[in-house]
């Protein structure tokens, strides 16, 4: 094949790659587009529905929905879901480690009883933790979400996975250099496992933050109502009134954290694994 | 002082037999080396000096006092890695002090060993960066300047070279050997499958076989200065291993051996042996060796056809095949001349021959092949 006719052919696939690729991105920034779009109407543009653009963008909605419950349900969120990514992280850690370095009778057998249970669906268990959440007296609390949100078995076995293939020659030095196991985890091993450690923090905080049937089942006071239960509740309030930029605009304030979130920690996504920079 | 003495090692895993009946001293400052094929357990037994395996058979002492149950960072010893194993978080100047922080010495005393060990191995310009900002060769410094600060009684390297290029190998190499003269008593104990490595660093060597399969045999081949195991191998497993190219090994038969000499008949031809014969009588089936370098091509009662040349410039290899059609040779010439296919004549002189009973134990030399050559010449 000449130079010229693969030439040709490569820059016709590459056109369509990108053609694919724009149209996903469109496909996927859509709704966000009509969200942000929506939120800048009034209720009567929402009603008269003739044009896709608002004829003069406010931000009235968003001012209405910060006055509202919104900042309480923001902070409700927040506090949860940062409790629940701390014990997560900390927990599915230390469980992974421990599965992947310790050797003790029943090893495989726990694990192995790990992966089953990552097979059984969160409904399954809704009753029986509510069952337990009530006997504890944490119904209507916000203990009852972080507590049953603490621990997650599909993260242990990412950091089980991932501490396998832990370089053990880093752990061994630390132990010549006088490290306890439990010192060498902390000083040695967390560090190098930053990566690891911010995947799981972002996608456990995302989790948590988007969560809706726990707190469906375990919160009834308004007070103590996360994000996407208020926003519901705010949904079927305003819903029949048109007023979609009130939901529009709470909507898209609840995302900005974890866009944030994201973008903080994305460098950890991308970053060359720092495992070996100190090896061969 | 800094003697490590290991007696009555044995280690298995899982049923099989890693080490058997390890008996070894070494002394105070001396420099040696565990080297042998892969599986033989070199770096097991350093790791069981380290402390980082457990020893269920036998006993190790660091000057005097047994270190079975004693934790790796009380045992004065500091190790080397083979893939370095530096904190790829931290500083080279937290790297090196990382340990004697664990050990709450003073911040003087600190930054002093710090400072000292990073002119030895010139790292002064490379304190503050991490690891990952370093080449091979500086980590490995890195990794034996995290050593020295330790000021250990004995140090542990576990084939620290074999990830670097050839060039700074044979550079490295050379910074070790001063190093070791230069820490005065301090001991050292270096693993390594490199030949070079052993024979050029070495006070003495321990010379592993791997006895998977061999119930009583012991791991320990040879120990001796590296002239002694290569002039006077033990056996055949040290005879084959020691040499690059290994030694050529050739079935015989005796026909006379006394305390002078050994008659032997190899490959259909008569030839003597100048080693001890004590123990052999006539008939005795033997294996008798030749190190490449020491076979006399060009003229000699024997025949073989070149089949391959390895050309290295200074000299080549050539591969022999005997008329059997199955006995290969290997023999080191400076001539330019030989073509693959040519019959060469070869000669097996007395004083360079090697010959080993049937159960493979060496018979006695009676000199170094290379003085007797040159004197024979």
């Amino acid at each position: 094949m000449s130079p010229s006719v693969q030439g040709a052919r490569t820059s016709v696939g590459t056109m369509l790659l990108y053609a694919g690729l724009c149209g996903y991105c469109l496909l996927t920034l859509a709704p966000f587009c009509w969200a942000i779009i929506t939120s800048l109407k009034t209720t009567r543009e929402i009603a008269a529905a003739t044009a896709l653009l608002p004829a003069a963008p406010t931000l009235d909605a968003y001012r209405l929905i910060l006055h509202s419950d919104l900042a309480t349900w923001l902070r409700n969120s927040f506090s949860v879901a940062l409790a629940a990514t701390v014990l997560n992280v900390l927990f599915n850690t230390m469980a992974g480690y421990a599965l992947a370095r310790f050797r003790f009778r029943g090893r495989q057998r726990l694990f192995q009883l790990l992966m089953l249970l990552v097979m059984v669906p969160g409904q399954v268990t809704m009753i029986p933790a509510y069952m337990i959440v009530a006997q504890l007296g944490l119904i209507d609390t916000h203990l009852s979400i972080v507590l049953t949100s603490a621990v997650s078995i599909g993260y242990i076995f990412m950091m089980r996975q991932f501490f396998v293939n832990f370089p053990a020659e880093i752990e061994e030095a630390a132990i010549l250099d006088g490290c306890s196991p439990l010192l060498s985890f902390f000083k040695v091993v967390l560090p190098m496992a930053r990566p690891a450690l911010a995947t799981q923090a972002v996608f456990v905080f995302m989790g948590v933050w988007n969560e809706f049937m726990k707190p469906l089942l375990f919160i009834s006071s308004v007070d103590q109502y996360l994000l996407p239960q208020g926003l519901n509740a705010v949904a079927k309030q305003f819903a029949k009134s048109s007023s979609w930029n009130l939901i529009m605009a709470g909507s898209l304030i609840s995302v900005l954290p974890i866009l944030a979130l994201y973008i903080g920690l994305n460098r950890y996504f991308i970053s060359v694994n720092d495992q070996t920079s100190g090896s061969k | 002082m800094s003697t490590v003495s290991l007696r009555g090692i044995n280690l298995a895993f899982n049923g099989t037999a890693i080490l058997s009946q390890v008996d070894l001293t070494i002394a105070s400052g001396e420099f040696c080396v565990f080297i042998g094929p892969s599986g033989c357990g070199k770096s097991t037994l350093l790791r069981l000096i380290a402390g980082l395996e457990t020893i269920t058979d036998g006993e190790i002492a660091i000057d005097g006092m047994r270190v079975n149950d004693v934790a790796p960072a009380a045992r004065q010893i500091a190790m080397v890695f083979q893939s370095y194993a530096l904190y790829p978080h931290m500083t080279v100047r937290e790297n090196m002090a990382f340990g004697l922080v664990r050990q709450k010495l003073p911040r003087d005393e600190i930054a002093k060993r710090v400072a000292e060990a990073s002119r030895i191995l010139q790292l002064d310009a490379l304190l503050e960066r991490k690891p990952g900002a370093l080449s091979g060769g500086q980590r490995q410094r890195v990794a034996i300047g995290r050593a020295i600060v330790k000021q250990p009684k004995v140090f542990l390297f576990d084939e620290p070279l074999s990830n670097l290029d050839a060039a700074l190998r044979g550079q490295t190499r050379i910074e070790i050997a001063r190093l070791h003269r230069d820490l005065g008593s301090a001991s050292m104990i270096y693993v390594t499958h490199d030949q070079v490595e052993a024979m050029t660093l070495a006070d003495k060597i321990v010379l592993l076989r791997p006895i998977a399969g061999n119930p009583g045999l012991p791991s320990i081949a040879q120990v001796g200065s590296p002239l002694e195991l290569y002039h006077h191998p033990a056996n055949l497993f040290a005879a084959g291993f020691i040499g690059s190219p290994g030694m050529n090994f050739l079935p015989g038969r005796t026909l006379a051996a006394d305390a002078s000499g050994i008659d032997a008949e190899v490959l259909g031809l008569p030839c003597r042996a100048l080693v001890d014969g004590s123990g052999l009588a006539a008939g005795a089936a033997v294996t008798v060796g030749i190190r490449p370098e020491h076979m006399q091509v060009g003229s000699g009662p024997w025949r073989a056809r070149v089949t391959h040349i390895e050309a290295l410039g200074e000299h080549s290899y050539l591969h022999l095949l005997m008329p059997d059609g199955s006995t290969t040779l290997q023999a080191k010439t400076q001539r330019e001349d030989v073509q693959v296919g040519q019959t060469l004549p070869f000669a097996l002189p007395p004083a360079a021959l090697h010959v080993f009973n049937a159960q493979g134990d060496a018979q006695r030399r009676h000199g170094r092949a290379a003085v007797d050559m040159e004197a024979a010449a």
